[in-house]
């Protein structure tokens, strides 16, 4: 299946890059306040691994990029889990505008499981949260997007 | 002695246009330099340039006038007691005050109050009591900066600043967890005696070293986690909004408590044993906490969907937010060079599944 105008392709590049641009056409009003955070994204699939990077810019959200290991992007901590957990989270938020429930980033990550935040330390696992308002509305932001498929 | 008296001769002199000028010609300022002003704004870092960014270790003065201002030599004794800069000081405070105030929020405008769905009994119930125990314990996070905030040498004035904002997050949190509890019907719950026990060891500390390890790392540790926990359990979106924003402030408070016992300990290594043993008292409490019905119940029955169901299920839930806790506080002291690992102050059964070696 291929990218078309009313489906988009999960996990992808072109996914984290339409969910940025679509992010930032709301934080542009600053009501959250700026975010400074180099987050990794890792989705854990039987077959693969895929790993992105999320740069939370003051008021703006940056695409870093696809990468092979997250070494030399600086990125402060990952959020790593099964590519399944990150479907649901994102076919919660197209089918409610909104992470519902269980399917909330905090709620995701609260256990260590199914999603898990780690950071070099503590205190850079702990930063992820002091943006956890800015996260969800940049997940949210698929709400925007053409339906999700996973690939 | 300084010299309060009116200068009649200057007003007859100044009337007459001659002006002084002193100020203007003697000034000691860097004078032409301009700071970069950064992405987000010109903040409290970009303006640290020169001798404006120098932060004495031990400032001389005991004055209000501004760090690096060109200070009269008889300005009064202000009386401060809180002189060295690693008794207050973090290498991340400056940061921290700007996200603090660009991320302020509103515990009125920004909760969509009209959309909390009526609750089953235990459920409102449940909630109401959580925000009861949260809306007593955050405010001593405000009473414990405040009463210590005149008593900082101004020359950290950064570190005054920032516990201010703390001040205003803890007064919006009080806030927020009252209205939730009257908001949908239910009420206020019990107010414990043990719950106030851990907040009087806050602010009778008997230093601002003791207080903040009590508060900044422990307590406000522990309450970081309870909110994720609240945003986990949330039985509607109107409440996961609520912990969501209040936990963004709380994570702040936690990461310059973390990082300034770092910054304490690293040009204090003797001091160490006096955090341990401030740590070993907060800990001897939090035991007690976490067998308490009202801090304990509440989100058992949340997690698990109501009382009939926390039979089964609940214990499960506490036991892993509970563990969630104690791994998260002990990773902070790790990484703020005090290892509590193997000294840590809870009973072997609270332990269960976590790292006890250094």
């Amino acid at each position: 299946m291929t990218t078309t105008e009313t489906e988009i392709k999960f996990p992808t590049a072109e996914f984290f890059e339409q969910l940025v641009i679509s992010a930032n056409k709301t934080l542009s009003d600053k009501t959250l306040g700026f975010a400074i955070l180099k987050l990794g994204i890792e989705i854990v699939s039987p077959n693969s691994i895929n790993r992105y990077v999320i740069d939370f810019d003051g008021y703006e959200i940056n695409f870093g990029g696809q990468v092979e290991s997250f070494d030399n992007t600086e990125v402060e901590a990952v959020v790593t889990g099964p590519q399944s957990s990150y479907f649901d989270m994102f076919k919660d938020i197209q089918q409610n505008s909104m992470a519902t429930g269980s399917n909330t980033f905090n709620a995701l990550t609260m256990a260590g499981f199914p999603l898990n935040v780690q950071g070099e330390d503590q205190v850079a696992t702990d930063k992820v949260f002091r943006f956890a308002e800015t996260i969800q509305h940049f997940l949210d932001s698929a709400h925007q997007m053409p339906t999700i498929v996973e690939q | 002695m300084t010299n309060t008296a009116i200068n009649f001769e200057y007003i007859e002199r100044a009337k007459r246009g001659e002006f002084d000028l002193g100020w203007l010609k003697d000034n000691k300022s860097e004078w032409g330099t301009k700071p970069t002003i950064s992405k987000i704004g010109l903040t409290l870092r970009d303006i640290s340039y020169g001798s404006y960014g120098d932060v004495p270790d031990n400032p001389k003065l005991r004055t209000m006038a501004p760090r690096g201002s060109d200070i009269d030599p008889d300005v009064p004794d202000m009386g401060y007691t809180v002189n060295t800069k690693m008794e207050v000081w973090s290498d991340n405070l400056l940061d921290l005050y700007e996200e603090a105030v660009s991320r302020q929020w509103s515990a009125t405008r920004d909760i969509p109050w009209n959309q909390l769905p009526e609750l089953p009994s235990d459920i409102e119930h449940s909630i109401c009591q959580l925000a009861t125990l949260l809306s007593e314990v955050e405010m001593v996070a405000a009473d414990f900066p405040a009463k210590w905030l005149w008593r900082i040498n101004h020359d950290f004035v950064e570190a005054k600043m920032f516990l201010c904002t703390q001040v205003m997050d803890e007064a919006r949190h009080t806030e927020v967890f009252r209205k939730r509890a009257l908001a949908n019907g239910g009420g206020l719950g019990k107010a414990k005696a043990v719950v106030e026990q851990f907040l009087k060891l806050i602010l009778d500390a008997q230093s601002y070293d003791e207080g903040s390890a009590l508060m900044h790392l422990l307590g406000e540790g522990i309450v970081l986690s309870i909110f994720r926990a609240g945003e986990f359990l949330s039985p509607s979106d109107v409440e996961k909004r609520i912990f969501r924003l209040c936990m963004q402030d709380e994570a702040r408070h936690v990461a310059y408590g973390t990082m300034h016992l770092k910054y304490r300990l690293e040009r204090d290594p003797s001091i160490a044993e006096d955090f341990h043993a401030y740590l070993d008292k907060g800990e001897e409490l939090m035991t007690v906490l976490f067998t308490t019905p009202e801090v304990i119940e509440p989100m058992a029955i949340l997690a698990a969907g109501g009382i009939k169901q926390a039979e089964e299920v609940g214990v499960f839930a506490a036991d892993i937010l509970r563990q969630r806790i104690v791994e998260e506080y002990l990773a902070r002291c790790d990484k703020a060079g005090l290892p509590r690992r193997k000294r840590i102050n809870l009973p072997a059964e609270m332990l269960t599944g976590i790292a006890t070696d250094d």
